[in-house]
């Protein structure tokens, strides 16, 4: 009986995962300039990671019986530096999700951040360092519990994001290597409300100048988890979605193409190949940003 | 291009280049694109703290303040009008083309002129 609710829950639930990932960067905008950007991003999965036969800790991975599970999310970002060494972030997006027949949508979570670079190698320190705080304010959604089943399968959970709000704080250093290599490094803690555990992240990053017009990056990102909470475990429940520990690895990869001295475009794609409670998502996003200055 | 100024071409390029992204919902997001792409306050602030202000040249760091920046950005004005260049702005451009010293100069002053407000 476990064991079938293990399959039904944990096939079926995934959109809430991949908790969080941080944005950092120790590369700040020029002072009084900024970018606007609208990115659309395509997530993917047909495998997920939960208990399972002989595995207790969310890490066995099989196929998801409800099928793939696909969220589109429209995303608008804005930077700005008010200062040399002080940039603001802020994002927003919506999203829809389905998984056969069924589906949700609504507003995804969004943070409003804040940098402040203690370190900058173009002024003689070895290396950038910049210490990041943000908020994150729970969008509008439904977090997993009793999504109706319209399909004919086993009833499923699946949600936009956890439900909850959040403060992080990371640290972050990069620096410039051979005149046409960046490398950044950030280390980060995610607090989160509603009982849903907390979160460490690390991200690094490769950016390598091809020529004034293609910029790549290469990105590994990690996310850890609190929280004890496994999808299968005798204690948990529907309700109880959002607590499960969800961790991921990400590997994803970047062309940054400048079009004009003022808008640029990116082009992503991503893989998650580990993960505990987690989906096994494929990744793919484009978006178009455009520079603008206030002095 | 000479080599500080292809340096600080990536670290223009990199202002603001995010990693692939995502939120703290299960959402993710897009990797960032460029700001502040114009380039010239990044190109300025790195020649202006090689070669003009750190251990061993003209001015030291500590020395460096709105005082200088603004006697910097006059000397630099006046060299560009055809004048004859003091000795700070022929340290920019002891070797080079013409061209590439009147963009130095050009980097210099955006980056003091708006790092000092001027």
């Amino acid at each position: 009986m476990q064991t079938s609710y293990i399959a039904l829950v944990g096939s079926l639930s995934l959109a809430c995962s991949v908790p969080a990932f941080a944005q950092g960067s120790p590369w700040l905008p020029e002072p009084e300039t900024g970018d606007f950007s609208i990115a659309y991003v395509r997530q993917s999965a047909d495998d997920k990671w939960t208990n399972g036969p002989g595995v207790t800790d969310g890490t066995l991975k099989g196929p998801m019986p409800g099928g793939e599970l696909t969220q589109e999310t429209l995303w608008f970002t804005a930077n700005y530096a008010f200062r040399d060494n002080i940039a603001v972030d802020a994002r927003l997006g919506w999203a829809d999700s389905e998984l056969g027949s069924d589906g949700d949508s609504g507003m995804v979570d969004s943070s409003l951040g804040l940098t402040w670079r203690l370190a900058d190698e173009l002024v003689g320190s070895p290396v950038s360092f910049a210490v990041r705080g943000a908020v994150t304010l729970a969008g509008n959604y439904d977090t997993g519990t009793s999504l109706p089943n319209t399909s004919g399968g086993p009833a499923g959970i699946y949600a936009l994001g956890d439900g909850s709000n959040s403060f992080e704080v990371s640290a972050i250093a990069g620096k410039i290597f051979a005149e046409r290599v960046g490398v950044s490094l950030e280390l980060g803690y995610r607090n989160r409300s509603d009982g849903v555990p907390a979160n460490t992240f690390y991200n690094l990053s490769g950016l390598v100048l091809v020529n004034d017009r293609l910029t790549l990056a290469l990105d590994y990102q990690r996310v850890n988890s609190d929280g004890d909470l496994d999808i299968g475990d005798t204690d948990f429940n529907p309700d109880r979605f959002p607590e499960v520990a969800e961790e991921t690895t990400t590997v994803g990869g970047r062309a940054i193409i400048n079009l004009t001295d003022a808008m640029s475009a990116t082009v992503f794609y991503g893989d998650t190949p580990d993960g505990r409670n987690a989906s096994a998502s494929r990744i793919f996003g484009v978006s178009m940003s455009y520079a603008f200055s206030m002095f | 291009m000479p080599p500080t100024l292809r340096w600080t071409l990536l670290a223009a390029v990199l202002v603001a280049l995010v990693q692939l992204p995502a939120s703290a919902s299960g959402s993710i997001g897009a990797g960032g694109g460029k700001a502040g792409g114009r380039g010239d306050y990044t190109r300025g602030k790195a020649i202006v703290h090689r070669e003009l202000v750190c251990n061993g040249c003209p001015i030291s760091r500590r020395d460096f303040d709105a005082a200088k920046a603004r006697a910097l950005s006059n000397d630099i004005t006046t060299a560009m009008s055809g004048s004859t260049p003091n000795d700070m702005v022929r340290a920019l451009c002891r070797t080079g083309e013409r061209t590439e010293c009147t963009a130095k100069l050009r980097a210099v002053q955006t980056y003091i002129k708006r790092r000092f407000r001027l």
